[in-house]
């Protein structure tokens, strides 16, 4: 009796997580445009086309920095570049501090809007990938040919 | 010395996180010994007589 | 097996022969460990000398982890087959899991700012960490805010058990969703991508967090025992 009791209550505990794990599956995926913290060019470039994002949205676009694309604009303190997915690329202008790993080829994430064609971002954030290594391997590896650039930036 | 403590420049942050894990995990610790001593003193001070559970020190 | 340990007695003996073990290894691993950290490891080629907060930053969210998995399931068996013993080990874990927990969001904040460019962003890693932690806080004062001890304890293990579905998401949040937080370094399919002069630390310092758990567990679990045994012993004297 005090058995069957404890096999009740351990299915019932069982089924209970079941359902909430479907639950939270459900409601996550159903959020999933909230939970993404940045939108690649390509994602945005088509939200633009079919008019799901608009101009004065505030949002995040998330990629690599193109290289020999950063520069400063005209009035000299502007930091001027392209973020791409390496399929489609946006141009990124901002005014202010850029992170310490800011550099071509870089992840970087900028929060801002997106007119005409022009991205003018209030925040620049920095995103490093998984891999860790010394210098000198890391120097090494470029040496040899070995190294795989991470162009996993979905 | 001073080339090793500022790391590049981000010395600062580097021992903030350091001392401050050192500083987390070491109260925790203390806080925990201090409550074994006070609950095992209490359970000796009801029943001073009895020290074959093994629950004196 | 369960019944053997449900035994506070014999649990209590185990306790205090293994809490000296666990304090050995602790002090061992952690000491190599934090030799490893700042001395005897490279920086980074990226991110040149903050990668040693590494080392205590990633072991802190791994225990984070790992002490609601150990929290949840003896919750289950709380819930389940009603052991004492359980429900001693959840309640000691819970203060020590938030203090990791606290400390992964801390130190990802101080290696946040000089490398992302922010102390704080609202990504699926960062934010369902911090529902981690308040998963922990929940549980404490769940388990207190009740007169009878019994209904606190089972109060506090449902919550503890609804919580662990957020482990698997923070675990995969940084695959599922785009987010600042890079995805994992160690624990990944086609083998770590960290270096083994970066690795040794590493792993050195998870090895001494896993058995300062131990250790500190172990004490607060004689702890909650005699607590327990007082408190058994007032309601006797009360009645008798």
């Amino acid at each position: 009796m005090a058995l069957k009791r404890k096999h009740r209550r351990l299915s019932f505990i069982a089924l209970c997580l079941l359902v909430l794990g479907a639950a939270a599956a459900l409601i996550l995926t159903a959020f999933e445009d909230n939970i993404v913290f940045f939108h690649n060019p390509t994602e945005i470039t088509e939200k633009f086309a079919k008019n799901e994002l608009k101009p004065t949205q505030r949002l995040r676009v998330g990629g690599l920095i193109e290289k020999g694309s950063v520069s400063k604009t005209a009035d000299g303190v502007t930091n001027r570049f392209k973020v791409t997915d390496l399929n489609k690329s946006i141009v990124v202008e901002f005014r202010g501090i850029l992170p310490d790993l800011f550099r071509e080829g870089q992840g970087i994430v900028a929060e801002g809007r997106y007119n005409n064609a022009v991205f003018t971002a209030t925040e620049v954030l920095a995103k490093h990938d998984e891999t860790y290594m010394p210098p000198e391997v890391a120097e090494a590896l470029k040496k040899s040919g070995q190294w795989k650039p991470v162009a996993k930036e979905k | 010395m001073a080339e090793f403590l500022s790391m590049g420049g981000y010395g600062s942050f580097i021992c903030s996180a350091f001392g401050l894990s050192a500083l987390v995990l070491i109260g925790i610790l203390i806080q925990s010994q201090r409550f074994l001593k006070t609950s095992e003193a209490e359970l000796n001070s009801l029943q001073p007589e009895d020290t074959s559970d093994g629950v004196k020190a | 097996m369960f019944n053997y340990f449900a035994n506070p007695t014999r649990f209590l003996r185990l306790t205090s022969k293994l809490q000296p073990i666990a304090m050995v290894v602790t002090l061992i691993t952690m000491g190599a460990g934090l030799y490893y950290s700042l001395f005897q490891s490279p920086p980074d080629y990226q991110q040149s000398e903050t990668v040693r907060m590494m080392y205590v930053h990633v072991p802190a969210a791994w225990m984070a982890m790992f002490c609601y998995v150990a929290l949840a399931a003896s919750s289950a068996v709380v819930l389940i087959w009603r052991h004492m013993v359980a429900d001693i080990v959840a309640k000691s874990t819970a203060p020590i899991g938030a203090c990791f927990t606290f400390l992964a969001l801390a130190t990802g904040s101080l290696w946040g700012k000089p490398m992302w460019g922010t102390w704080w962003v609202w990504d699926a890693r960062l934010t369902s960490v911090l529902i981690l932690f308040f998963l922990y806080l929940g549980y404490m004062v769940l388990y207190n805010a009740f007169d009878e001890p019994t209904r606190g304890a089972r109060a506090a293990a449902i919550l503890a058990i609804v919580g662990v579905i957020n482990v698997p998401i923070i675990k995969f949040s940084v695959d599922w969703w785009n987010t600042l937080h890079q995805p994992a370094s160690v624990v990944k399919m086609d083998g770590p991508a960290i270096h083994s002069s970066m690795l040794t630390p590493l792993l050195l310092m998870a090895v001494g967090y896993t058995a300062f758990y131990f250790w500190v567990l172990f004490i607060r679990s004689r702890a909650e025992l005699s607590a327990y045994k007082v408190r058994a012993l007032r309601i006797r004297q009360a009645e008798g």
